[in-house]
């Protein structure tokens, strides 16, 4: 019987050790693949892919597998296109769901920025990619500004990401709010109890007025009814 | 309105049953598991009982709950409730007589409840065998006595929709056929009869009109319109029922009631039918199989309430009173007496199912417009004439006012009354809301009086879904602003029948009269999405611009996208995909010379939330405006707000890998498709309430694990520099600083909303509804998140106030004093002429409008201001001036002579 019992319990720690197992390799080793696109073609092709790990770093360098040769970068210059935008298609997959999310910005940013951009991937609780933000680091952009830069006969891709994982939303702070309340509490009694004078050494402030009144007043009376007092005194 | 009672807003306050006696009612609600009873003489509630369940929230969720009451016919004072498990008796005169918990099985369902004199029945399902047992408990204690099975051949949701209990009788329909089961109600007969009655086409509903020990009256109505009543006696000393059909011809609309009454020699049966403004009754006595004295009776309704929905007769101390329910929500109780029918009430009901609210100003006078007038015109010569024409017009129309009011006195005071009132005031304070009900009523409420100034209904209207509400897009098509044109206003609702068809109706908010030219039924495509345009087209109006269903936007009426949207800002639309949770955003292009009037969207961003499920999105109000761009520090820096016009809020609920659920807050910025802000909270339950607004936001939710509802509020800051003073670009490179508190509020949340001006000057209240009905007004900078907790003097300097964790509310600031609002669902604010002044109106069961002063009254004089003394102080100045003026010239000439 015993026996059987002992069985029985190291059978449910088991069965508990590979359920907390497979939790938590469904939760944080589960690395997310990241496949990054973009139009310049005229159509989304891939120009970058990246395996990343949750929760152990949050800034990549992305590695291009391409490079815009100058007749293409020349050809985007030409705003006449009927769609002046770079489009970033970020397609991720976790275990079994994939999906993707996507951002614009004016094609010419990137011209501007030669390539050179931040991408921010918003990852969720549960380690999806919710979003995705590219940023040049300026907001606006005019075609002298891309004519002055160097010609080069092909340009590189030179982003790099970061991640941004949700924040924890913030808690009502009672705790701290009461330790100052004690803290308060504390000090008021303190400053209490180290005042042990005597009576007259703490409230001699309110005391010497008094004095000094009856003082100067009995000096007073004292001229002023001398004679009469004198008088009292003489019988 | 002698007395009323507010039941709760969740599953306990939704009524199951109610069973009327003589005095007082008892009510059943919660899916079965509350009794209480109400006396009608005063509203008081007699008693509460609550169903005592040992398994309370196992599958509470998953499973739709089940309920069955009955009376029993008995015994009248015993009422017998099923709910799903759990079979309970309660006396009316509040004793719980006992409560037994049936034994659950998977494939066992509790179904019918019938009672006898001794046993109350149970008819359950077992979906294995396909057999119906029926189990008979006393009717004294609830013991098992025993159980019996037949065969049955309907599955459960069927059995549910399509069968109705009455005495020991289970009636079921079955396609052209109604099957009568008799259930034996003693242990010696064990015999099941089942006998059926043939319809002409497939039955749609049984109607249970009369039920007693001894007779009974059923409706059946088919498919094709016919509506046959049968009457049921039962045979003497048996359990057995013997029906025949009541001769009655009957139209396909009309409903039936039946009363009964100790003074009547029978039982009266009443027919009713709706037709355009009229009601038609006809009030038969019913014999054996034939009805007698038929009387008929028509009464006028004052406007169009649509189908009958609802119809109770009876008759109270020989006064024949019948109570109706109509398709707009109309309360009706109609008096039947020898002279004709009389309508003795009428209330819109309708107006506490608001789902849209909008306000209009009130046009301007006359002589308002005039001075309009007078400053138009072009060139030197046309608007000195124009100047010089109008101030005589103003001159003879003054002095035919003065004539009028000599000679004439208060002749139309009230046509004048009335006029005065759609006139705009000196501050614009009074307005007109234009309110939408979900029932499809459009009401026109003047502001000054709560009085309703027209209504209209539309009878084929639906709302459309808005993630987990309903809502009705309600549009200012020409605002108040054109003096020479008549306000207008766009509904934008589904038919009830065809769900894909959108009906578009423009109407003046003043009057309610359509707009024939701006009003459809019909468009051509799947509305998907609805929003106005950004630029007044013809006379002022702004047209209406429809996403449909194959990503395509459209302008109704069909004018170029050019004139519609602006050329030189590109337009940006965001759709939300339900099915894969994803929110997906467009841009849209439009070329100068471009003619077309519907053109394709391009996709440029997209957002999605797995495992998540968004529940809900906020935007800001229209009418937010900025007056600074930042704030000043204790050490005169400032601190610069981060104000992004293209942010929504969006709410998600979910389940993390722990299986803790959560709520995430995400402030997305709906040109670039990135998250501005996301705050996860744990052990936290929707709904969440959201104000957003300038550069902050505040939300409240309910933490499950504190058991208190908490308030959240985050402030977007770019910095102590500007990235560009001028405009705002969700390009620009901007990362905001986000600052966030939470506070413990002291009251559950209802509705949020904040306070609205017209030049955002004054600085803004949060205003909360409370499930107590309370309607707060609470500074927001109590939910300042830079609330610090150790005051520094700079902080001070500033006005910042120390950080507490509760917000306290002073009984002061509830703004509705104890004239309680119940189950408030939102609450509307609009800007006023007056910079000081907001105007607040909470709707929800009850409405309830006034004007707050965030600030204080800055702009205005006191009410107690003493006029007399400014007066007559300025005459003493004026006429003290004169006087020390002569007596210094006076003085000056002597100084000069010697």
């Amino acid at each position: 019987m015993f026996e059987q019992n002992k069985l029985l319990v190291v059978l449910l720690v088991l069965i508990v050790q590979l359920q907390l197992i497979l939790t938590f390799d469904d939760a944080n080793s589960g690395s997310v693949s990241l496949n990054f696109e973009d139009n310049i073609d005229g159509k989304f092709s891939s120009f970058s892919k990246l395996n990343i790990h949750l929760s152990s770093q949050t800034n990549f360098d992305l590695t291009p597998s391409r490079t815009i040769p100058l007749s293409q970068y020349e050809r985007l210059i030409d705003f006449k296109s009927d769609y002046p935008y770079y489009t970033l298609k970020v397609h991720f997959k976790r275990g079994a769901t994939q999906d993707y999310v996507m951002t614009s910005v004016p094609m010419c940013l990137v011209l501007q920025a030669q390539f050179q951009y931040t991408v921010t991937l918003f990852v969720s609780e549960n380690g999806y990619i919710v979003g995705v933000q590219v940023t040049t680091g300026n907001s606006t952009c005019t075609l002298s500004n891309i004519n002055q830069i160097e010609q080069k006969t092909e340009y590189n891709y030179k982003a790099t990401m970061r991640l941004q994982l949700n924040d924890a939303g913030p808690q009502p702070d009672t705790q701290r709010f009461l330790e100052k309340l004690k803290r308060q509490q504390e000090a008021k009694i303190n400053s209490q109890d180290a005042d042990n004078r005597p009576f007259i050494l703490k409230y001699w402030k309110y005391l010497l007025p008094i004095v000094v009144i009856v003082v100067l007043q009995s000096a007073f009376t004292n001229e002023g009814g001398a004679p009469a007092a004198g008088g009292g005194g003489g019988t | 309105m002698r007395w009323r009672k507010v039941f709760e807003t969740n599953e306990y306050g939704k009524i199951d049953r109610i069973i009327w006696y003589d005095q007082e009612s008892v009510i059943i609600s919660g899916q079965g598991r509350r009794a209480r009873s109400l006396r009608y003489a005063d509203g008081l509630e007699v008693w509460q009982l609550a169903a005592t369940t040992t398994n309370t929230n196992s599958n509470q969720d998953t499973v739709a709950k089940h309920c069955q009451v009955i009376k029993n016919r008995y015994d009248p004072g015993t009422i017998h409730i099923l709910s799903d498990d759990l079979l309970w008796s309660v006396s009316s005169y509040g004793e719980m007589l006992w409560s037994i918990e049936i034994p659950i099985k998977s494939t066992l369902k509790n179904l019918f409840l019938l009672s006898t004199s001794q046993y109350v029945i149970v008819g359950s399902l077992d979906s294995n065998s396909n057999q119906l047992q029926v189990t008979y408990y006393s009717k004294q204690d609830g013991q098992q006595a025993f159980s019996s099975s037949l065969p049955w051949s309907f599955n459960a949701k069927d059995s549910l929709n399509k069968c109705s209990t009455m005495n020991n009788l289970i009636l079921c329909s079955n396609n052209d056929e109604l099957s009568i089961i008799t259930i034996p109600t003693t242990t010696d007969d064990t015999n099941v009869k089942t006998r059926h009655i043939k319809a002409s086409s497939k039955i749609e509903q049984i109607r249970i009109l009369y039920e007693s020990t001894t007779r009974s009256v059923i409706l059946i109505k088919s498919d094709n319109g016919e509506t046959k009543i049968y009457q049921f006696n039962k045979k003497e000393s048996t359990s057995e029922w013997d029906f025949n059909e009541l001769n009655i011809q009957m139209k396909s609309n009309s409903f039936i009631s039946i009363a009964t009454d100790k003074n009547l020699a029978g039982q009266q049966i009443l027919e009713a039918s709706a037709n355009d403004q009229k009601l038609n009754f006809h009030v038969s006595t019913i014999n054996e199989q034939t009805l007698t004295n038929t009387r008929s009776y028509s009464v006028e309704l004052p406007e169009n309430m649509g189908e009958i929905e609802y119809l109770a007769y009876s008759v109270v101390k020989n006064t024949q009173l019948v109570t109706l329910r109509m398709q707009d929500g109309s309360l009706l109780v109609i008096k039947l007496a020898d002279n004709g029918a009389e309508l003795i009430l009428h209330r819109d009901e309708a107006l506490s199912s608001i789902i849209s609210v909008e306000t209009f100003d009130l046009s301007l006078s006359i002589t308002q417009m005039r001075i309009e007038e007078e400053f138009g015109g072009t060139g030197m010569f046309s608007m000195f004439t124009k100047r010089i024409s109008s101030q005589v017009s103003q001159l003879i129309s003054f002095f035919l006012r003065l004539m009028d009011l000599f000679t004439h006195g208060n002749r139309n005071r009230d046509y004048l009354d009335k006029q005065a009132a759609l006139v705009r005031d000196e501050f614009n304070l009074n307005k007109i809301l234009i309110v939408v009900t979900s029932v499809g009523k459009v009401f026109g409420i003047l502001t000054q009086s709560g009085g309703i100034l027209w209504k209209n209904f539309f009878p084929n209207f639906a709302p459309f879904e808005h993630f987990n509400a309903v809502h009705v897009p309600l549009f200012h098509i020409r605002s108040a602003a054109h003096y020479t044109h008549e306000p207008l206003a766009s509904i934008v609702y589904r038919d009830r029948n065809s769900l894909h068809d959108t009906h578009i109706r423009t109407f003046n908010p003043y009057t309610g009269d359509l707009e024939n030219n701006l009003t459809t039924s019909s468009l051509p495509y799947h509305v998907k999405r609805v929003f106005l345009s950004t630029q007044a087209v013809d006379e002022f109006c702004k047209v209406l611009l429809f996403v449909d269903t194959n990503n395509k936007i459209h302008t109704y009426p069909p004018v170029p996208l050019s004139r519609a949207l602006s050329t030189t800002i590109p337009t940006y639309i965001y759709l939300f995909d339900k099915s894969e949770q994803a929110f997906v955003g467009y841009y849209l292009s439009i070329d100068e010379n471009d003619q077309k009037t519907s053109t394709n969207l391009k996709e440029v961003w997209r957002v999605s939330f797995q495992n998540e499920e968004v529940i809900n999105i906020h935007t800001r109000l229209s009418s937010d405006r900025v007056h600074s761009a930042g704030i000043v520090l204790g050490d005169r820096s400032v601190l610069y707000k981060y104000t992004n016009p293209n942010l929504i809020a969006v709410v998600t609920e979910g389940i993390d890998y722990q299986k803790v659920p959560f709520v995430n807050i995400y402030l997305l910025d709906t040109v670039t498709g990135s998250l501005k802000l996301s705050h996860t909270h744990k052990r936290v339950k929707s709904p969440v309430h959201i104000v957003l607004s300038e550069n902050w936001i505040v939300y409240t939710y309910y933490n499950q694990r504190y058991r208190r509802y908490e308030a959240v509020s985050s402030s977007l800051f770019e910095g102590e520099a500007q990235y560009n003073y001028s405009t705002f670009s969700s390009f620009d490179p901007i990362e905001p600083v986000i600052q966030s508190k939470a506070y413990i509020l002291p009251y559950g949340v209802n509705a949020i909303q904040v306070t609205t001006t017209e030049k955002g000057i004054t600085s803004r209240d949060i205003i909360m509804a409370t499930p107590n009905g309370m309607l707060i007004e609470i500074p927001w900078i109590l939910f300042d998140p830079r609330r610090p907790l150790d005051l520094t003097p700079m902080d001070r300097e500033e006005g910042l106030i120390m950080y507490t964790p509760e917000i306290m509310v002073n009984f002061e600031s509830v703004i509705n004093y104890y004239k309680y609002v119940y189950n408030i669902r939102g609450i509307h604010t609009v800007a006023t002429g007056l910079e000081s002044t907001s105007i607040v109106f909470a709707y929800g069961l009850d409405l309830f409008f006034t004007r707050v002063f965030p600030s204080r009254i800055f702009d205005q004089l006191k009410d107690d201001f003493d006029f007399m003394i400014i007066g007559w102080s300025t005459v003493a100045f004026v006429v003290g001036s004169f006087v020390a003026k002569r007596f210094a010239s006076i003085h000056q000439t002597k100084k000069a002579w010697k």
